[in-house]
């Protein structure tokens, strides 16, 4: 009974493992949601299957990855240090998500300020080795137009096109109205228009 | 398909293109481990004192509770019974503008410093005897010498910012000796006559604690300081982020540094130490100290 335990248990891993590669983020989250809400969340586990994913959304953040690395190690150490608060495992994801966009924008703006402050200490952040020359033209351009908007715009459009959430997910993982959502994408979408026409936003 | 149809999936195919250049082989496969030990760190050190700390908890809430007794009930000197509400709020009151004590110069290393105000400062931090040879640029700071005790024996003299105001030096109702000014956690200060992270200069030789940098929540930046041995040399590298090469040390950083650190409410953390609460690190590799975020 045990060996057909285990042996069933394997083939759900692999298969779950082939079908969250090829799916991604979108989907484990519905996996999580369907699980007990009361489960104790196994930070070890969430790190094995969504660490890679969070670096990826945090690279669109931040741009580089050793940034985003250290933007998603950051938020897993919060979610470790606020464990105990911690009751809801299918919320997990979320909270990681909501933990990598606020990382992400106090990792810019700590950048910002100490290119203010310590000039001489802090190295100039040029475009990472593993910047986007590497895309395709078309690709480039488009990032290069993101790149000009507001920090809470392009978070509203990566959290839209490239998570594929709801504009209440957003409103939720960013703390604002499903109203401000609604509008910063509505601006970001005619600002991006104009910029990639050739006009200045 | 309408241009914004097609602006949407542009906006997708840029940003897949993008995310997919990070892939599992390019990650930093340290991290992995650095996180799972430190799980397994924290689960055993759950485990045995979770006891410990329920009976600390009991006896903490009884001590609060004898407290809030004791101040409601004792009469202040006319014989009255004094409000305990009011005078809750005049001690808070009288706390906050305390939060700038002068620096003299001469104290000793302020060891407990957990709780610090970030406004505040600390009064020196200096460890031992260090010299400022050579002031930051931007200030117009002479050399200045400091004389202290060492780590070990300073620990039992309170911080300037934590000691008790007491409300009648401002002419209010006798001591209670109640703070209630929020406190967050960080470390001490960098005393203000000491290199601040703004002012360093690139081949300037500094002695004394070496500086952290931190931006607060508000935006504002703090610098805080980081304690080293009396003597030590060091000098910031130019451009790769808050890196400090040691050029002399008269004893071991890194056994001062276990001495030192704790008091102040550092923990140590794999190869270096972390401010708990915060992403704070502070470490030393052959002669280079890394203090800042991460490292």
């Amino acid at each position: 009974m045990t060996v057909v335990s285990d042996s069933l248990g394997a083939t759900y891993g692999q298969a779950r493992a082939t079908w969250e590669e090829r799916f991604g983020d979108r989907v484990r989250i519905r996996t999580h949601r369907a699980m007990s809400a009361d489960a104790p969340v196994d930070l070890a586990e969430l790190y094995r299957t969504h660490h890679l994913q969070m670096v990826r959304l945090a690279r669109l953040l931040v741009d580089d990855t050793a940034s985003a690395e250290d933007v998603v190690q950051e938020a897993f150490l919060g979610m470790h240090r606020n464990q105990a608060s911690l009751r809801d495992s299918g919320a997990a994801v979320g909270y990681l998500r909501q933990a990598v966009v606020n990382q992400a924008r106090s990792m810019l703006r700590r950048r910002r300020t100490v290119r203010e402050h310590l000039k001489v200490a802090e190295p100039d952040i040029a475009p990472a080795a593993d910047s986007d020359v590497l895309l395709a033209e078309e690709h480039q351009e488009v990032l290069r137009a993101v790149g000009q908007l507001p920090q809470r715009q392009r978070e509203v459009l990566v959290l839209r096109y490239w998570s594929d959430m709801s504009e209440a997910e957003i409103a939720a993982a960013l703390g604002i109205s499903k109203g401000t959502v609604k509008s910063q994408a509505s601006r970001a979408m005619a600002a991006l228009t104009t910029i990639m026409q050739g006009g200045d936003q | 398909m309408t241009a914004h149809d097609d602006l949407e999936r542009r906006l997708r195919e840029a940003f897949e293109a993008k995310a997919s250049q990070v892939t599992p082989e390019s990650l930093d496969r340290d991290r992995e481990s650095d996180f799972e030990r430190q799980l397994a760190t924290t689960a055993a050190r759950r485990g045995p004192r979770r006891g410990v700390l329920a009976g600390a908890g009991l006896l903490a809430a009884a001590a609060a509770a004898a407290g809030v007794l004791a101040l409601t009930i004792q009469p202040d000197d006319n014989g009255r019974v004094v409000d305990a509400a009011r005078t809750v709020t005049q001690s808070s009151s009288v706390t906050a503008p305390t939060s700038a004590p002068t620096a003299s110069g001469s104290t000793g290393m302020t060891q407990p410093t957990q709780g610090t105000q970030r406004t505040a400062q600390p009064g020196p931090q200096q460890p031992q005897g260090s010299t400022t040879t050579a002031p930051s640029p931007d200030r117009a700071t002479p050399t200045t010498t400091q004389s202290a005790p060492s780590p070990t024996t300073s620990s039992a003299e309170p911080s300037p910012s934590s000691e008790p105001v007491s409300p009648s030096a401002a002419g209010s109702t006798p001591d209670r000796s109640i703070q209630l000014a929020p406190r967050a956690a960080a470390p001490p200060l960098m005393s203000s006559d000491l290199p601040q992270a703004s002012g360093l200069a690139p081949d300037v030789t500094y002695d004394g604690p070496v500086p952290l940098f931190a931006t607060l929540e508000d935006g504002s930046g703090a610098t805080y300081s980081i304690p080293m041995p009396a003597g030590t040399k060091w000098l910031v590298i130019n451009g790769s982020g808050p890196r400090y090469r040691i050029l002399s040390a008269p004893s071991s950083i890194a056994d001062y540094w276990a001495a030192a650190l704790p008091g102040q409410g550092w923990v140590q953390s794999g190869a270096g130490w972390t401010f708990p609460g915060t992403s704070y690190t502070v470490s030393l590799s052959g002669d280079v100290v890394f203090a800042g975020y991460g490292g």
